[in-house]
């Protein structure tokens, strides 16, 4: 008993302390109105070692590190981070990596308290929360403003729209993936296709075909963990256009998404996909299909230079292809900090990067498809980066999820109906079923 | 009492008062604001609504939570015993050796519990791989079917048992053997010369005298199996199936998939509140005071 | 030890072996990382995996060290050192106050220290409202974040092993010093800590450890090359690139190397230390 109402008066004491620290920072809760440009009181504490006096110091925060000169986007944006201090002097721009998966996270804590970064990038599927929080500047308040329609032409594509909301543009798109099927020409060739397959029916079949010698012909993969789009996804889109209602609910619980997975459960059932990839994440895949395990497998086309270079068997047969229906897209978006002492310089280093010449860089350095369209015409596809062309494709015909509101878990959810009916004896319609619930709930629809 | 020995007494609470300072900065203050957010709304880390309890009362009747709960208890209490009970068994064996052999034991049974619970995670995660693994290397070597074993129900929960306990061994085993040396040897003398055998020795007086490295080890264990998010997160990530779908991952969901705030801080402080619960029954099960 | 039976042959045996099953249970882990880490990415993704008879690059320590890994390890070393002298000093003073002394609201100071146990083992269940709480007073990614916050997580459990290790000590020794005209200083500065040193070696080691394999609280609690500690350093080889099992086992067998040569030449300590300190019953 004493020792309850020790701990209760602990608690209490920190109560009390959380109150009154807590006063001082509602009144910092982030204005969402766009017009906002109240410079925040500049800030340097947040940083390792303070810029000296006269110095304005630029902080982003990405998965990428600079410093690593083993990756061709690191080195692409260490070489713009060089260019643009040169152009711009007394500026230093620094970049500090994060984990990815916690990064969205620290920003918007970051954001609420006053010490965020000025610039940063956010992954698709968290790009809705961070709007609605209002941390972000529209873009228009800073350059592009100043941009000519015809500038605007040049880069205004899904990705760009993707960071629209009331008629403003939070955010520009870098890293744009698609997620495309990587497949094994020598296999497939074997198996008697000489061209990727273009329908449902069909891949299934070359997936059977290509089946044997201990290869599973498509590889699949379910782990909650992943960041991928199972293959229903597109399954679905392919059939009826959306994942989603109007209402933004999803529209999975219905015949084309039985169909969907039943697609899905039955190459597992008959061998085509592996059982035993329940539990696999994406990278794990990635080491199994450069191990040779699989044919086919779904992944992101930024990643074809490293899984060529891993591959245990000659790595030129490794190709990619979009998937029926069009591939799932995502991307990096890159806003700015709406509270950041520093808007116009960090806009200037956004603009910076997505210059004419960084494109170039990201293309031919970073091994990145173009975020121009100009760009796009001046590059030359050649039999060294066919990937490219794939990757043009996959973002013309692709899916991008809405951004209206919050989107969250639907990967988590999908992929876990397929663990329900394959390991838990779950019938396909009624794990659908509770994977709408989830999704809808969690989204509070 | 005089008003100078009231002045001393309070003097005297100055040897703590720094560490209290510092644990109650770092430790009490963010408990007690986690409290404070699971009580309001804080999709994407703005606060909104205040809620009150509702939050705690869905993390105590949603479903998925409470089945969590269970794998967790399930988890954890196989996990520390098996830890605790091969440990102790260890301890008694290398109490009665010295030399380079008892230090040869100690040693080897402390590396899994001093390299990193990632990197720990990590390797066995590889080496269980299904394909590249050096476990289906041997499991085929001795004529089994290999097994993939992150991938199935059964063995992936066994796996990260095993890996728990694997890594908690030597710690069970140290603090234990720590017991031991300490106990007074004229008792163990005199037990023999009064004719015990060594069973009723171990049982009437060895084990009484270490009940407290026994009882420390069993809470620390319990506490950092029951909050472990890293070996789950690396080994298994809660599947096949949410059988391995600890508490902590849970948690860790609700913050960095669904971005719910209010109710994983809400789920943190039950956590928290539950994990206090247990140390409390140990120290009221094995009488300890200060 | 004359009260053991001289043991006999097949004993010796049984024990060899039984030595043999654990130690190769506890390092084929570290093992098969090493032998990873070895090999060419081509060959690490080969099936079956191969075991020996290749011949081995160092190509991927090449990529680790020279990546900044050296600089991972001083800020490291750094954090456990300052968090080892604070956190040993801290919980000795307090340890000293909490066996030798009475005052107000000591069952109190004391169970928040009994609560510290596991709230700091499972922080990482507080993380993020941590965070949010660090980030309102300002003490996000400085160089003294992270040692203050190891100093903290791991002081309950320095207090713990200092405690026990002060109740092993007669306080008639320092009774008698008193007589004999000894201040307080001398006693805590001079008389104690020889006698605790076992014990104050036993705490070192574990905040030692603790700080030297913290991920998850460095990664939210500080960002950026600067501060980065080593076991990000490893993370970096699982993240958004890939999960690349060459650089990965490579950096984490160059972490595993300090800790095992700390280790080696300490254990002794650790060991003795946690004997010395053992909680009477």
């Amino acid at each position: 008993m004493k020792k309850l109402i020790a701990l209760l008066l602990a608690l209490v004491m920190a109560l009390g302390m959380v109150a009154c620290s807590s006063n001082d920072n509602s009144s910092k809760t982030p204005d969402p109105a766009p017009g906002n440009t109240e410079p925040a009181p500049a800030d340097d504490s947040g940083t390792p070692d303070p810029a000296p006096a006269g110095e304005q110091e630029i902080v982003m925060w990405t998965f990428l590190d600079p410093t690593n000169t083993g990756n061709g986007r690191s080195v692409a944006l260490a070489q713009m981070i060089e260019e643009f201090q040169n152009e711009n002097p007394g500026v230093r721009v620094t970049v500090e990596p994060q984990d990815y998966n916690i990064m969205t996270a620290k920003f918007l804590a970051a954001a609420q308290t006053g010490d965020a970064p000025d610039i940063i990038w956010c992954s698709t599927g968290l790009l809705s929360g961070v709007l609605d929080s209002g941390a972000l500047e529209p873009l228009e308040n800073l350059f592009l403003g100043d941009w000519t329609a015809e500038e605007i032409a040049d880069i205004d594509d899904g990705f760009f729209r993707f960071g629209e909301r009331d008629g403003r543009h939070y955010t520009m798109t870098l890293s744009k993936n698609a997620v495309v099927m990587y497949y094994r020409q020598d296999l497939l060739k074997a198996a008697g296709y000489d061209a990727f397959p273009t329908t449902w029916e069909d891949l299934a079949a070359a997936g059977a075909a290509a089946t044997g010698n201990g290869v599973y012909g498509i590889g699949q993969y379910f782990s909650t963990e992943n960041s991928d789009f199972p293959l229903m996804c597109n399954y679905i889109i392919d059939r009826q256009g959306d994942l989603f209602n109007a209402d933004g609910t999803a529209n999975w619980n219905n015949a084309v998404g039985a169909e969907a997975m039943n697609w899905v459960v039955t190459n597992m059932e008959n061998g085509t996909s592996s059982k035993d990839s329940l539990n696999t994440a994406g990278e794990d895949m990635i080491t199994e299909f450069s191990a040779g395990k699989y044919a086919m497998f779904p992944c992101g086309a930024v990643r074809v230079e490293s899984i060529k270079a891993g591959a245990s068997y000659d790595p030129a047969t490794i190709k990619i292809a979009t998937i029926p229906g069009g591939c799932m897209l995502d991307g990096w978006h890159v806003g700015i900090w709406s509270g950041s002492g520093n808007k116009e310089m960090a806009g200037k280093f956004l603009e910076k990067m997505y210059s004419p010449e960084s494109d170039l860089l990201w293309v031919n350095v970073g091994g990145q498809a173009p975020v121009r369209a100009s760009t796009l015409k001046s590059v030359e596809i050649t039999g060294d980066n066919d990937y490219l062309q794939v990757m043009i494709d996959a973002f013309a015909t692709g899916y991008l999820q809405p951004n209206d509101g919050s989107y969250d878990g639907f990967k988590y959810d999908l992929n876990g109906a397929v663990q329900q009916i394959v390991a838990g004896g779950m019938s396909v319609e009624d794990a659908l079923a509770r994977a709408a619930d989830n999704f809808n709930a969690a989204n509070g629809r | 009492m005089n008003r100078r020995g009231t002045l001393r007494r309070c003097a005297n609470s100055l040897y703590t008062l720094p560490a209290m300072i510092l644990l109650f900065m770092f430790l009490i203050v963010p408990l007690g604001y986690t409290v404070y957010c699971g009580m309001y709304q804080y999709k994407y880390m703005v606060r909104g609504n205040f809620m009150g309890l509702e939050n705690f009362i869905y993390c105590l009747t949603d479903e998925t939570i409470l089945s969590s709960f269970l794998t967790t208890f399930f988890i954890t209490f196989v996990a520390t015993a098996i830890a605790i009970v091969l440990g102790l068994l260890l301890a008694l064996w290398i109490d009665s050796r010295t030399g380079w052999f008892s230090y040869l034991i100690e040693m080897i049974g402390l590396i899994p519990w001093v390299i990193s619970m990632v990197v720990a995670g990590l390797l066995w995660r590889w080496l269980f791989h299904g394909d590249l693994g050096l476990f289906n290397v041997f499991v085929k070597a001795i004529g089994l079917d290999p097994v993939n074993v992150i991938q199935q129900k059964v063995p992936a929960v066994t796996a990260l048992i095993f890996v728990m306990s694997w890594r908690t061994i030597g710690y069970a085993m140290i603090m234990i053997l720590a017991g031991l040396k300490g106990l007074d040897h004229t008792l163990l003398e005199a037990a023999k010369v009064d004719g015990a055998s060594p069973l009723q020795t171990l049982l009437r007086i060895k084990l009484p005298l270490i009940k407290s490295s026994v009882l420390l080890s069993t809470i620390v264990l319990t506490v950092s199996n029951f909050t472990n998010n890293t070996v789950p997160k690396v080994l298994t990530n809660g599947g096949p199936l949410d059988a391995t779908n600890v508490i902590t991952l849970q948690q860790y969901n609700m913050s960095f998939t669904y971005y719910e705030f209010g109710r994983s801080s809400a789920l943190s402080v039950l956590v928290m509140i539950v994990t206090v619960i247990i140390i409390a029954c140990y120290m009221k099960v094995a009488r300890y005071e200060l | 030890m004359n009260r053991l039976k001289p043991r006999s042959k097949a004993a010796w045996t049984f024990e060899f072996l039984f030595v043999l099953f654990f130690g190769v249970l506890n390092l084929v882990p570290i093992f098969w990382g090493l032998i990873t880490s070895l090999k060419t990415p081509n060959l690490i993704n080969t099936m079956p995996p191969v075991i020996f008879g290749f011949t081995p690059t160092m190509d991927h320590y090449v990529r680790v060290l020279s990546s900044g890994f050296f600089k991972c390890i001083v800020n490291t070393f750094m954090y456990a050192i300052i968090s080892i002298i604070a956190g040993v000093v801290l919980g000795y003073f307090a340890a000293y106050g909490f066996v030798r002394r009475e005052f107000p609201l000591k069952k109190l100071f004391f169970f928040i220290v009994v609560v510290g146990i596991p709230l700091s083992t499972g922080s990482s269940v507080l993380l993020i409202p941590n965070y949010m709480y660090l980030l309102n007073i300002k003490m996000t990614n400085h160089w003294y974040t992270m040692p203050l916050i190891y100093t903290a997580y791991h002081l309950p459990m320095a207090i713990w092993q200092l405690i026990a290790g002060i109740k092993g000590i007669p306080s008639e020794l320092e009774e008698a010093a008193c007589i004999d005209g000894a201040n307080q200083g001398y006693v805590l500065g001079r008389l104690l800590p020889p006698l605790l040193l076992p014990s104050v070696a036993a705490a070192a080691l574990l905040i030692f450890i603790g700080a030297w394999n913290d991920y998850i609280t460095a990664s939210v609690m500080v960002g950026g090359n600067d501060l980065k500690n080593i076991q990000m350093a490893i993370y970096d080889y699982m993240g958004y690139f890939g999960q690349e099992w060459g650089p990965l086992t490579a950096s984490a067998t160059c972490a595993i190397i300090p800790i095992l040569l700390v280790f080696t030449f300490l254990g002794r300590q650790l060991v003795s230390g946690l004997t010395a300190g053992a909680v009477k019953g």
